[in-house]
């Protein structure tokens, strides 16, 4: 009885947990009103958690290389580049992954964004005091209400946009 | 005076179950019905694989991601995640050393796991490791590694994984060498599976829900505009554009396997009427199948983690007995079709029933033959012998292990050594992953060394004649 009472909510509580966040209609504010608040410590404590949203509502279309630069005697230069290829495959997806959650720009990370530039000083052994900036050079696949042919993606030349994003200066210790 | 039809009526209220009972029997049998528990086997084996293979790639970056000489010290983590409800080990061992050993546990527990060693203990302690790992530092997740969870969990709940585990190999060993026979394939109850086929049904109904408060998905531009983000292919841009004309089908392909895995919530008994317009064979293997070239394909074109390997591991948790006998059958039923006229459609493996060794590597390839090809003679038992391999001396089958292979021409054809090993390989399913490496140029003449060097310090003088 009570394993056939755990597997019923279980059941209720994946489901009701993994109703996409972007779902506003009537049934899914009603569910999660009814049930969310219910759920989710359980989902929570259990490691349960899910949105499935890979590659949804549409594929990312952005693409974002992450310069960073810094500037030594009045002159500025590339530190390293971080883009598709430049990392060994078998640390890709989790590099790249971490990469773009970490350095979407949003106020309340920009400590965690200082934090890495501080990281890139100690790997390339920058001087103390050198200024260290994060630049985004990015483009936008463009979005086709239908389908285009091939040939157009065979000549397709991005339009490349930059971003000057955190800027900070290298620490004395490492860290 | 009770008459006739009183009795039948009395019998049939004592035999014929009530409504209630029917009801109470259904959830019954929905709950707890008896099923093969070799399917959670190979899910455990896929999961601790692709968990422990992923796991390893990190080892590099295990002290920048998890530790507090990393970029997200356990103080910050509130920045990126909820504080509340959380569990983790990671909370409190911070330290780059510390953590780099929870993670060599962590990589040595999925080891054991997928071997099936201390089974039970190392999978529910490699899940909360993997938990805490996962809590610690959430911007290294991909979808493969939430499914890695929701695996892990079901695995550590589930009451049997008794299945293809060197702990049982050890319990059948034993029983073999009292009987020559093995245990009975392990049964569990079929809740974890229901959680596990819900859990599946989940993920592509909430995937298919989420595509559908987009546009691209359904307009069909979706998957080559994925095709074209260097982030997520494994190949070169100028190569995804010879796959761009398949875009199209590829993109409704997603879709119609996302709505097939939400078509399995729709009961057997709903479509019986429909026969016209319902798939007659297993919807759930029909799907399973489909998505198996769904998430190869992903495998192979993208780089999306380990979410192709994480979701076939949950595919292996879905087989029932039917679909290993089905599988056992495809396989055999070109090999007996062909050898019927000869009588005898097995495989005859000469061993000498003296020797230890050679008792124990029999007993293996009992364990591994799931296709039930092989027959095991004890050539020290002349009259067997003769029959089996009447043009073979003792000598020689003291010196190798002799193979007598029924062979579609209606030949007998003999291998020894080596080469008996080998034909062997091609018969034995978890032998198939070697099967090419043997065969590579240059293999036999080392294989027929190694092997006369095992042979020769196998004979002793308690199995000479």
């Amino acid at each position: 009885m009570l394993i056939m009472v755990f597997v019923l909510w279980h059941i209720l509580a994946v489901g009701v947990y993994a109703i996409p966040g972007d779902a506003k209609d009537k049934f899914s504010n009603w569910t999660r009103k009814t049930f969310g608040n219910t759920v989710r410590p359980y989902i929570l404590i259990t490691s349960q958690w899910q949105q499935w949203n890979l590659f949804s509502p549409d594929p990312l279309r952005r693409v974002t290389k992450y310069i960073i630069e810094i500037e030594e005697e009045g002159r500025v230069h590339v530190l390293t580049t971080l883009e598709p290829g430049s990392i060994p495959w078998w640390r890709h997806a989790t590099y790249f992954k971490f990469l773009g959650s970490l350095l979407e720009w949003h106020e309340n990370k920009e400590q965690l964004i200082v934090r890495f530039l501080h990281a890139q000083c100690a790997k390339f052994d920058v001087d103390a005091g050198t200024s260290i900036r994060l630049v985004y050079n990015y483009y936008i696949i463009p979005k086709h209400e239908t389908v285009v042919p091939v040939e157009w993606w065979r000549h397709f030349q991005p339009d490349m946009e930059t971003w000057y994003g955190t800027t900070t200066t290298c620490p004395s210790s490492p860290v | 005076m009770v008459r006739d039809n009183d009795n039948m009526s009395l019998l049939t209220c004592m035999t014929t179950p009530s409504r209630l009972q029917r009801i109470l029997h259904g959830i019954d049998r929905f709950f707890f019905r008896k099923i093969s528990a070799q399917g959670f086997g190979l899910m455990r084996i896929g999961w601790a694989l692709t968990a422990f293979l992923f796991l390893l790639a990190q080892w590099n970056d295990i002290t920048m991601y998890y530790s507090n000489e990393g970029i997200i010290p356990s103080d910050m983590t509130g920045l990126i995640t909820r504080t509340h409800h959380r569990f983790t080990l990671l909370h409190s061992i911070t330290e780059p050393s510390a953590v780099f050993t929870l993670y060599l546990l962590l990589l040595f527990t999925l080891l054991c796991s997928a071997l099936g060693i201390f089974t039970r203990a190392t999978t529910i302690l490699s899940t909360i490791l993997l938990f805490s790992f996962h809590e610690r530092d959430p911007y290294t997740l991909g979808g493969g590694d939430t499914v890695l969870r929701h695996l892990g969990f079901l695995l550590s709940i589930a009451p049997c994984l008794s299945a293809f585990t060197l702990d049982r190999a050890h319990r059948q060993w034993q029983k073999w060498k009292r009987t020559g026979m093995l245990l009975p394939v392990p049964h569990m109850s079929i809740w974890p599976w229901r959680l596990l086929l819900w859990q599946l049904i989940i993920i592509y109904g909430a995937s298919l829900w989420y595509k559908s408060l987009g546009d691209m998905w359904w307009s069909g531009t979706a998957a080559v505009s994925a095709l074209h983000h260097p982030t997520f292919v494994r190949w070169p841009l100028w190569f995804m554009d010879y796959l761009s004309p398949f875009a199209v089908f590829m993109n409704f392909f997603t879709l119609f396997v996302h709505i097939g895995w939400v078509s399995l919530l729709i009961p057997e008994w709903l479509t019986e009427p429909f026969p016209r317009w319902t798939w007659h064979g297993s919807r759930r293997r029909l799907f399973l199948m489909l998505g198996a070239v769904f998430h190869g394909s992903i495998l192979i074109i993208m780089d999306a983690g380990s979410f192709s390997l994480a979701m076939m591991a949950g595919y292996a948790g879905l087989l029932l007995e039917e679909d290993f006998a089905l599988v056992r059958n495809w396989f055999s039923k070109h090999w007996y079709t062909l050898r019927q006229a000869q009588g005898d459609t097995h495989i005859t493996v000469l061993y000498d029933g003296r020797c230890g060794f050679c008792k124990r590597s029999t007993f293996w390839l009992t364990l591994c033959d799931h296709l039930h090809r092989l027959k095991f003679v004890n050539f020290w038992n002349e009259e067997e012998r003769k029959n089996a391999a009447p043009n073979i001396c003792t000598e020689q089958l003291n010196r190798a292990m002799h193979i007598v292979v029924p062979s579609s021409l209606q030949k007998l054809q003999t291998y020894s050594g080596f080469d008996a090993f080998r034909e062997l390989a091609a018969h034995l399913p978890p032998f198939w992953i070697l099967l090419p490496f043997l065969y590579v140029p240059g293999i036999a003449p080392i294989g027929r060394c190694i092997y006369a060097w095992i042979a020769k310090r196998r004979i002793t003088p308690s199995s000479s004649p």
